[in-house]
């Protein structure tokens, strides 16, 4: 886990861990620490908890092997989690109705797709106003 | 009763109440656990309880692959002409539920 700068605004933390659901909750705890630290409070953590596990499983289960790579940032005003995992040629992802049911009320917006190779996402909250 | 830890972050154990099965479901229920949940309801589906109750108050995180392993609890145990019962959800499985509107179609043991 790397962190590109130390403080403030423009900060962004890179996780990369096994492509394989037994590490999912260390990207989880990870958004927990890093949603807290971005001054949300404890329901939109478990919000930004279950989104990022929802969709880190959901490319995790379509990727062959490799690594699952997260970066947390902040961007224009958005708490942004990206993911992606390498995928199996001819594989495609899948989300059925009860996890995009999920996801459509914990982010603002999120996006599953396939692109060079990998399977991604990404997710956006919008950061607290305090 | 009956325990056993699934990976570092759940432990069921299983214990008898009466003509219940109680499972307590400690830790995080996700898509890496919930198939052994799945594998304790097949065990429980061949004895001869009434019900099984699924205590959710140590359930510290639910997602959509641990409410499926619920659901299909739910299924199998109605279809055995037999009930599932959950017992004191925590806030993390109760949130869930809402989102999902599936709020009543359990019964929470009162």
């Amino acid at each position: 886990m790397t962190a590109a700068n130390g403080s403030g605004a423009g900060e962004e933390i890179r996780l990369s861990v096994p492509a394989s659901l037994e590490y999912v909750r260390i990207v989880r705890l990870t958004t927990s620490a890093m949603a807290s630290r971005f001054g949300f409070d404890v329901d939109e953590i478990e919000n930004l908890r279950v989104a990022v596990d929802e969709l880190s499983s959901t490319i995790v289960e379509s990727a062959g092997s490799g690594e699952l790579s997260i970066a947390i940032s902040e961007t224009g005003g958005d708490f942004c989690i990206e993911g992606w995992a390498p995928i199996e040629s001819g594989r495609s992802l899948e989300l059925d109705q009860l996890t995009a049911q999920i996801l459509n009320a914990v982010c603002d917006k999120y996006e599953l797709r396939v692109a060079d190779g990998a399977a991604r996402f990404v997710c956006l909250r919008r950061l607290p106003t305090n | 009763m009956d325990e056993q830890a699934v990976g570092p972050d759940l432990v069921l154990s299983v214990d008898a109440e009466r003509t219940s099965a109680v499972v307590a479901v400690r830790g995080e229920l996700d898509a890496y656990s919930a198939p052994r949940l799945e594998d304790e309801i097949s065990k429980l589906l061949r004895e001869p309880f009434d019900a099984v109750v699924l205590d959710l108050s140590g359930t510290g995180f639910l997602d959509s692959s641990g409410l499926r392993a619920i659901l299909s609890a739910h299924r199998r145990l109605t279809e055995s002409d037999r009930q599932l019962l959950l017992r004191a959800p925590s806030e993390p499985v109760t949130r869930l539920l809402e989102i999902t509107g599936l709020t009543d179609h359990f019964t929470v043991e009162k």
